[in-house]
């Protein structure tokens, strides 16, 4: 068994074991990481294989959240605002992309940063349809909440695996090698043919589609949103950060990194309240520094063959 | 016989420089064709408005009877017609054949993988980098990143390919190979354009030259008619050469 094969089954038996005996305490966490996996691998999409940073996940996340609650406000049943969501996030973000991609690197990452910012505003003065500064409250289910954790845990679990499989596919695909091609050389992949707007617009629009779908369970998971949580720059940021962690554009690192990163913070949290900022940098520092191909540029994964 | 590629008073401003000059010439397939001038003339910038890179300000561009002034490169690349970049442009941390087949999958129009690939290891024998195969990209030496380059154009299928300074650089065992596979890329049936700096290499290789200066044709012809015009000597060797030579040979 290669190294690989064993974090996924690992991860797998974790998930299995807190949805059957967990309490509510490790089905949060498990769902936490879950939702995590699908975020840090989605945004390994744009980010890694196609080479743009993106800060624009709060964005897509806030996005899907918001669409989808106002559709349950509206009476719509929770899984249709869901795939409401998904679509308009998705649909969104390729627009947005046909404009925004046209940025490069540092300026891009500024450029993503900033849609986030905007839609907060655009939410927070939105009156009684958004909730404004309030937020919106959605319909409870009509379950315990044991077995609700249970099922969002299912819920986050599927999307993160779908997360995982769209990008392995995505790898493997032509569509995956014009990408490789945009993140090495985007002139001479063009030249060579590669529709470079319409592949980086789709890639950012796959990226949204998981961020924004993971937005619309978390807001039915929480039960209320409001701007400043949905669009927080931290959503942003810390799947760029467990995508380093775990190894930029190969499939088994965002999950390695969203999860490891999801367990070190929990420990600081719980231990050392007020020392959570300085972890945050000082992974950033080490991670830069001494691993800059993450965990899955160790050798031990390498021998396994390409990532 | 209609031409492959036509361009009819094409000019091209970036602010108040013209970078090129109602330039009107056209290419039949099968041509080898040297294009020269001095630095600065506009020749890359000809490879690029030919190719999608720039939109020309005026004239029209004809590539097998359909107007291409102004498409994206993409879709040039889609109708057949390839360019190596000057500097060399390769995927830096993909291996050579994978750099090859990228262009089998795109511009080459072969969607299966496998297909690609092995479309792709073709191109490399054919440059002869069949050793090269599994190497980065970026460990190759300048020689085999220039055939890298020729090989990936190659992988475009296309009708005509834009040559741009392929020798450059090289040194004299490099060139003998490169001149080689030039002369059998035209063997194929590929139309060529070469833009080429070594007078040797421009007069042993095409069937006729096109000269720029300063954005505009000065002379269109047969290789032995086009070094021996006076305007092309002054170009490369200034104004007074010419009084001179033409004082020692009258």
């Amino acid at each position: 068994m290669n190294p690989r094969s064993i974090v996924f089954a690992m991860v797998l038996i974790l998930l299995a074991l807190a949805a059957a005996f967990g309490g509510n305490y490790w089905l949060r966490l498990a769902s936490t990481a879950a939702l995590y996996v699908a975020l840090a691998s989605s945004w390994n999409v744009i980010g890694g294989f196609t080479g743009y940073p993106s800060f624009a996940t709060a964005a897509f996340f806030g996005l899907g959240a918001y669409t989808s609650a106002i559709a349950q406000v509206q009476g719509w049943p929770m899984v249709a605002g869901w795939a409401l969501a998904g679509g308009v996030a998705a649909v969104g973000a390729f627009a947005l992309g046909l404009a925004l991609l046209r940025l490069k690197g540092h300026y891009f990452a500024v450029g993503s940063l900033v849609v986030a910012e905007v839609l907060r505003e655009v939410m927070a003065a939105g009156g009684t349809f958004t909730g404004g500064g309030m937020g919106l409250n959605l319909p409870l289910l009509p379950i315990s909440p044991i077995a609700q954790g249970r099922l969002f845990l299912g819920v986050f679990a599927l999307l993160a695996l779908a997360s995982v499989v769209i990008s392995w596919a995505i790898l493997r695909s032509r569509f995956g090698v014009g990408l490789r091609c945009i993140e090495q050389n985007e002139a001479a992949a063009s030249m060579l043919g590669v529709d470079t707007t319409l592949y980086k617009s789709a890639a950012l629009a796959i990226s949204a589609l998981v961020a924004g779908l993971g937005g619309a369970v978390y807001a039915n998971w929480i039960n209320y949103i409001d701007p400043g949580d949905v669009f927080s720059v931290l959503l942003s940021v810390k799947p760029i950060v467990m995508a380093l962690l775990g190894g930029v554009g190969t499939v088994t690192g965002p999950i390695i990194g969203a999860i490891g990163l999801v367990g070190l913070e929990e420990l600081v949290t719980r231990n050392f309240l007020d020392l959570t900022g300085v972890f945050f940098g000082l992974a950033v520092v080490v991670l830069v520094l001494f691993l800059p191909n993450g965990i899955s540029g160790l050798a031990l994964f390498k021998r396994g063959g390409k990532p | 016989m209609t031409a492959l590629l036509e361009l009819d008073a094409v000019s091209l401003s970036f602010g108040g420089l013209r970078a090129l000059d109602g330039v009107s010439f056209k290419v039949q397939p099968g041509e080898i064709i040297g294009l020269i001038g001095p630095n600065g003339a506009g020749k890359t910038t000809l490879v690029n408005v030919c190719t999608g890179v720039y939109r020309p300000s005026q004239g029209r561009i004809t590539f097998e009877g359909r107007s291409i002034a102004g498409m994206a490169d993409h879709r040039v690349a889609h109708l057949g017609m390839a360019r190596t970049f000057q500097i060399v442009q390769p995927f830096p941390r993909m291996t050579v054949l994978e750099n090859v087949t990228s262009a089998a999958l795109f511009g080459g129009g072969i969607r299966d993988m496998q297909e690609a690939r092995d479309f792709a290891a073709t191109q490399l024998d054919f440059v002869g980098l069949e050793a090269q195969v599994d190497k980065p990209a970026a460990t190759l030496s300048l020689a085999h990143r220039k055939r890298l380059e020729l090989a990936k154009s190659l992988a475009l299928k296309p009708r005509l390919v834009w040559l741009d300074e392929v020798n450059a650089g090289l040194n004299s065992g490099d060139l003998d190979n490169t001149l080689d596979v030039i002369r059998r890329i035209a063997a194929r049936g590929i139309t060529i354009v070469m833009i080429e700096h070594l007078m040797k290499v421009v007069l042993g290789v095409s069937s006729r030259i096109l000269v720029l200066k300063n954005g505009a044709l000065i002379a269109d012809g047969a290789p032995a008619d086009v070094i021996r015009d006076p305007a092309v000597v002054e170009a490369y060797l200034g104004g007074n050469f010419t009084a001179q030579g033409d004082r020692v040979h009258g």
